[in-house]
């Protein structure tokens, strides 16, 4: 049996402000998928955990009468509001992957900030959108139903912000660059999952009712 | 051809290697715990699977008991609950972590891989797995649980419109956090098959067992999340005290696709998937490759899509596919069933075939299948009315197509895979004696199902006492392939045809220090057959 | 690239939406089309993504010669290092679940613990990248864990002492008050100018000396808590009610406050009307209001006072009977936020009041009786 042959990383980067530091070699496409294919694929798990609620809401809508209630009211500003915001973040987490796939450190953690910022906003009037519901979520299916797509859109926010902060310090900590910028693409696919997650509950709420 | 097939002696690295492997030798409990090896991942996984399954027959066993007062277990759980918590051991729990526990041992080297895509996350659902399954049974011991079992269409206690006990609210999140870390046991394995293969192993050239784990994977991420969608609603229904369950049509089709155990795709996606797994142990009891060519990967991987079928189905009939009316998903679910005996027989011919240790409880495996399709039509043809849409009988297909065939199945990838899995090669006798046991209990267990709804009085119910406690030894039986002090088998005792048999058994930390060429799903019988037509040795 | 798993993913895609329509159309079963279309979708999304995300397989001709197997060059830093994190997460997960079925006080245990997790692992990967020194760790902790740390933990020390010794002279009496605060800052004052004064006060000793006091503090704002707050009352009112602290400790201090039954006694002291001479206090907390039945007296205005704890909105309405005609409704009170009704004057008799948001869990009675009294009685 002969001795098997050892590959050590080499020393050394490539220059540039998020690559000064010895990084590891630079890993094929294939592992540089991985975390982007993980990440596609939870999103997938996300919104297939909507698309059981819109169906549930789309079964109790054909069998009730009266749907929504009588005397239901839409606070479309503050839910409009919130689709605006999260379209918005959609938009920054992409600058912030723009950043660190050429390598220019401030944008990209100007882009972190501004997402960040923006996921806590959605986050904070998503909760108050909630709390203002003149419905308490045992009062009639549809009011059960609307409070749990609410829930499952806050928690895939709550996830997506917490990986746009914790991406965001592993950027300031000089540890995202141009050779390992699949972490990057896997945090801007969790946040794109999160405003698809409440664009799909907005739809379903406030448009088709 | 050198191939990884002995363990290396003590100090046979260069001190360099031997430096940087110290760093990652995992030794004690907390490296157990913390593992990110496959191959150990693999084993909790199934040990754990094992011991739900061993669990829920325990479950049934103390149910059927006559009566309830005089049971050992009856001061901890009535009767009534006992079924609800057996069901959910075996088949929301066991099955699956059995089923995730071998498919991350074998898949990375079939594959021909050294680690998991996401070791870190697979070690986060293992552990997912035993803290749901732990608060689902703190839930059925506490307090009685209102929620009416899974495998029930109809949500009985959920119609109530009343709050929710705490019971109730634990047993939800339970299931929940078992179906999260099934959810990222399915990404894993996917992950590790499209993106963890070793450079020059084409996705065309993977074994059929990793064929069908890419196929039961791609169903469990489809279908696991709708079910995470209903257990969302259910606990909001049950905490705020709302009517979802009880608004009529619209609230049981919710419960009958989301959240009842028939109306789910993972009901039967692990009987499905066996096919796969059948195809490894059947090309390499004949020792030649499968007649087939892509049909094969197509059959593997396409079965267990198909359980998605099982999200067809209108209310409030109780269109349960097992029902003996030629339904469409019935007939669906039993063509690639076909498909595959068609091309396991086909390959029969030409072949040298040698009766190795699987072969056994591969052939038990098919037998329940077989009951069941018979009972099927005999039920459709008997004069007893609703003979077959009753619920004993329901209960009875139950066992045999979703307990029965995958339990058997997996008790051969099991043996089959054994010297990888402990270093231990099973003789005939012993899986002969696995087989016995498994096969007697779980149809000694599903036939007062069918008797019953055929007519039959409560009686009947004695036999699965026996049915339970005999399964509980085959079970048992099996333990020593995933637990225990380690063998030293040879690396390739059956002439295997597969990747996996050029590693060590079982594998050295990195699987592999070599890789045959891959140009089929069948590298070592290929390197066999290309050394014999130039009258060279292989190895 | 367009691989074989592409290919499969989006086959799957066609059969789940055709499946679906055709299962419409037969069945007009709306979550299983519904379902199955999503199905479809999430396999045209992953079917995209394995085409995005996986690699190039590059065709090799079979080759007639017998090939030498291929020796690996293994790369051993990319062998996964274990890591207790994992389990230590889904123990977080657990204490979610937990809290998501029995309540609110676990949750902030759950969160914690899922923080813990979070930064532990964080800290892990961190450690294990490639561009980690010893030196960095060094620079973290004097840019980062310092600066937060430090002035993190005075605070709490700080705010701990405050809680616990405001617990244990609220829970005291009015004289004893001052006497105990003030030997808590000449104890403070001696300490410190014991450690001072010396010049080798031993780490261990110091290390005792926190510990100790932190244990007393704690554990007399406990003491504090358990005993409960000392009766306070307000100045003046329509009958002259004394309104003066009372020296006394525990629940035989409520008891001069009381009205007595039957309407106040002729010759006695004025006593205090609630609802009248003060608002009557209802709580609400965790869907349910803290009494079942309010007493108020007849044909008087009735203030009253509703304290939303809850997180979500309530309100107080009262009707003739349960379905029957509203007689009073309250406006909506935000959670957390506080508001005070003046209800109209009721003849005697028996309502029905109840949470218009939550009329399932949230209902009871007001009892108005000819007497003067009115209180809310859990």
């Amino acid at each position: 049996m002969s001795a098997p042959t050892l590959a050590l990383p080499p020393a050394g980067g490539t220059g540039g402000g998020l690559e000064a530091r010895p990084g590891r070699r630079s890993s094929t496409k294939s592992e540089q998928g991985i975390l982007p294919l993980a990440a596609t694929l939870a999103v997938a798990a996300a919104i297939a955990v909507m698309g059981g609620l819109v169906g549930a809401y789309l079964a109790l809508k054909a069998a009730t009468g009266t749907w929504p209630p009588e005397g239901t009211e839409f606070d479309r500003y503050t839910a409009t509001t919130l689709v605006i915001t999260v379209l918005m973040a959609m938009v920054t987490v992409e600058w912030a992957a723009y950043g660190i796939r050429k390598a220019f450190r401030g944008q990209s953690l100007f882009g972190f900030a501004i997402t960040g910022g923006l996921g806590i906003a959605h986050l904070n009037g998503l909760a108050y959108l909630v709390s203002r519901f003149a419905f308490g979520a045992g009062d009639s299916p549809y009011a059960t139903v609307v409070y749990a797509l609410c829930a499952v859109a806050f928690l895939v926010g709550f996830l997506a912000v917490a990986a746009v902060v914790l991406t965001g310090l592993r950027a300031a900590g000089h540890q995202l660059g141009t050779d390992n910028y699949a972490l990057m693409r896997a945090t801007a696919i969790l946040w794109h999952a999160a405003a698809i997650a409440w664009i799909v509950a907005y739809y379903t709420i406030y448009v088709t009712k | 051809m050198t191939l990884t097939d002995t363990r290396p002696a003590a100090g046979a690295f260069d001190d360099a290697a031997d430096d940087a492997r110290a760093s990652i030798v995992e030794h004690g409990l907390t490296a157990w715990i913390g593992s990110g090896d496959h191959k150990h991942l693999g084993l909790m996984f199934a040990a754990f699977g094992l011991a739900s399954i061993v669990t829920g027959m325990v479950c049934a066993f103390v149910f059927q008991l006559p009566s309830m007062g005089d049971s050992p277990l009856a001061f901890v759980m009535p009767g009534s609950r006992l079924a609800s918590a057996g069901t959910v051991a075996t088949f929301v729990v066991g099955i699956p972590a059995l089923w995730i526990g071998l498919a991350t041992y074998v898949v990375p080297l079939q594959v021909g891989g050294h680690r998991l895509a996401l070791p870190r996350l697979h070690n986060l659902a293992l552990w997912l797995f035993v803290v749901g399954a732990g608060l689902s049974a703190v839930a059925f011991v506490i307090d009685e649980t209102r929620l009416s079992s899974l495998a029930s269409s109809v949500p009985a206690a959920a119609t109530e419109g009343q709050a929710a006990t705490d019971a109730v609210e634990l047993l939800i999140a339970g299931l929940a956090v078992v179906a999260l870390g099934t959810l990222f046991a399915a990404i894993v394995l996917l992950v590790t098959v499209l993106n963890r293969r070793a450079g020059g192993v084409r996705l065309r050239h993977v074994p059929a067992f990793t064929w069908s784990t890419f196929g039961a994977s791609l169903t469990l991420l489809l279908s696991t999340p709708v079910f995470l969608a209903g257990l969302v609603l259910l606990w909001f229904d049950q905490h705020y005290g709302g009517t979802v369950f009880a608004s009529g049509a619209g609230g049981l089709r919710i419960w009958q696709h989301e959240l009842w155990l028939l109306g789910r795709p993972e009901a039967i996606v692990f009987t499905l998937a066996g096919i796969g797994l059948s195809c490894d142990i059947v090309a390499t009891a004949l020792r030649r490759p499968l007649i087939g060519g892509p049909l094969v990967p197509a059959i593997c991987a396409g079965a267990p899509l198909l359980a998605l079928v099982l999200w067809i189905g209108g209310t409030p009939a109780l269109r349960s596919p097992f029902a003996p009316i030629a339904t469409v998903p019935a007939l669906v679910l039993l063509a690639p069933v076909g498909l595959a005996l068609l091309t396991w027989l086909a390959s029969v011919r030409g072949s040298a075939p040698r009766a190795v240790p699987a072969v056994l409880p591969f052939l038990a495996h098919l037998l329940p299948l077989a009951v069941a399709l018979a009972l099927m039509i005999a039920g459709a043809a008997s004069d007893v009315t609703g003979a077959t849409e009753s619920a004993a009988f329901r209960n009875g297909q139950l066992v045999l197509l979703c307990l029965a065939t995958p339990l058997l199945g997996l008790a051969a990838g099991l043996v089959h895979w054994s010297p990888k899995l402990r270093g231990r090669v099973p003789t005939i006798a012993a899986s002969g004696g696995v087989t016995l046991l498994l096969l007697a209990g779980v149809l000694l267990l599903g036939f007062p199902g069918y008797l019953a709804g055929f007519g039959a009085d409560d009686g009947v119910a004695t036999i699965g006492i026996a049915g339970a406690l005999v399964t509980v030894l085959g079970m048992l039986a099996l333990l020593p392939t995933v637990v225990g002090p380690a063998g030293n088998a040879p690396g390739d005792p059956y002439e295997g045809l597969t990747l996996e048999w050029a590693a060590a058994s079982p594998p050295v930390r990195h699987n592999f220090d070599e890789i045959p060429p891959v140009r089929s799903p069948y590298p070592l019988y290929d390197a066999r057959a290309a050394a014999t037509a130039t009258g060279g040795d292989a190895r | 690239m367009f691989s074989v798993a592409s290919r499969t993913s989006f086959t799957v895609a066609f059969l789940a939406a055709a499946t679906g329509f055709l299962s419409v159309l037969v069945t007009h079963d709306r979550v299983g089309f519904t379902a199955l279309m999503f199905v479809g979708a999430l396999a045209a999304v992953v079917g995209v993504a394995i085409f995005l995300f996986t690699p190039v397989e590059p065709v090799v001709p079979p080759s007639a010669e017998v090939e030498a197997a291929t020796p690996r060059t293994i790369d051993v830093t990319d062998l996964p290092r274990p890591s207790v994190w994992p389990a230590v997460a889904a123990a977080a997960v657990a204490l979610l679940a937990v809290a998501a079925a029995l309540g609110r006080s676990i949750t902030t245990l759950g969160l914690a613990a899922a923080a813990v997790a979070t930064f532990g692992w964080l800290a892990q990967v961190w450690r294990e990248h490639p561009s980690w020194t010893p030196d960095m760790s060094v620079r973290i902790n004097d840019r980062f864990v310092v600066p937060i740390a430090l002035p993190a933990t005075i605070v709490v020390f700080a705010g701990a002492a405050v809680l616990s010794m405001s617990r244990l002279l609220l829970a005291v009496s009015v004289e004893a008050a001052p006497i105990i605060a003030a030997i808590a800052a000449f104890g403070v004052l001696g300490v410190f100018t014991l450690v001072a004064s010396r010049d080798n006060v031993g780490r261990s000793a110091l290390l005792a000396l926190v510990v100790v006091s932190s244990v007393l503090v704690v554990a007399a704002g406990v003491v504090g808590v358990a005993q409960g707050e000392r009766e306070f009352h307000h100045k003046g009112g329509e009958a002259g009610a004394e309104g003066a602290e009372h020296g006394e400790e525990g629940a035989a201090a409520g008891e001069s406050t009381q009205p007595a039954a039957g309407g106040g006694e002729a010759g006695t002291r004025p006593v205090s009307v609630p609802g009248v001479d003060e608002p009557i206090e209802v709580v609400t907390d965790n869907l349910v209001f803290d009494t079942d039945e309010l007493h108020f007296p007849a044909d008087t205005e009735v203030e009253l006072e509703l304290d939303n704890r809850d997180t979500v909105v309530h309100n107080l309405s009262i009707y003739e009977s349960k379905g029957g005609d509203q007689l009073f409704k309250g406006e909506l009170v935000d959670g957390g936020d506080e508001a005070t009704y003046e209800i109209a004057a009721l003849a005697a008799g028996s309502y029905f009041f109840q949470c218009d948001v939550h009329p399932a869990t949230m209902t009871g009675t007001v009892e108005v009786a000819a007497s003067a009294s009115g209180t809310a009685e859990s």
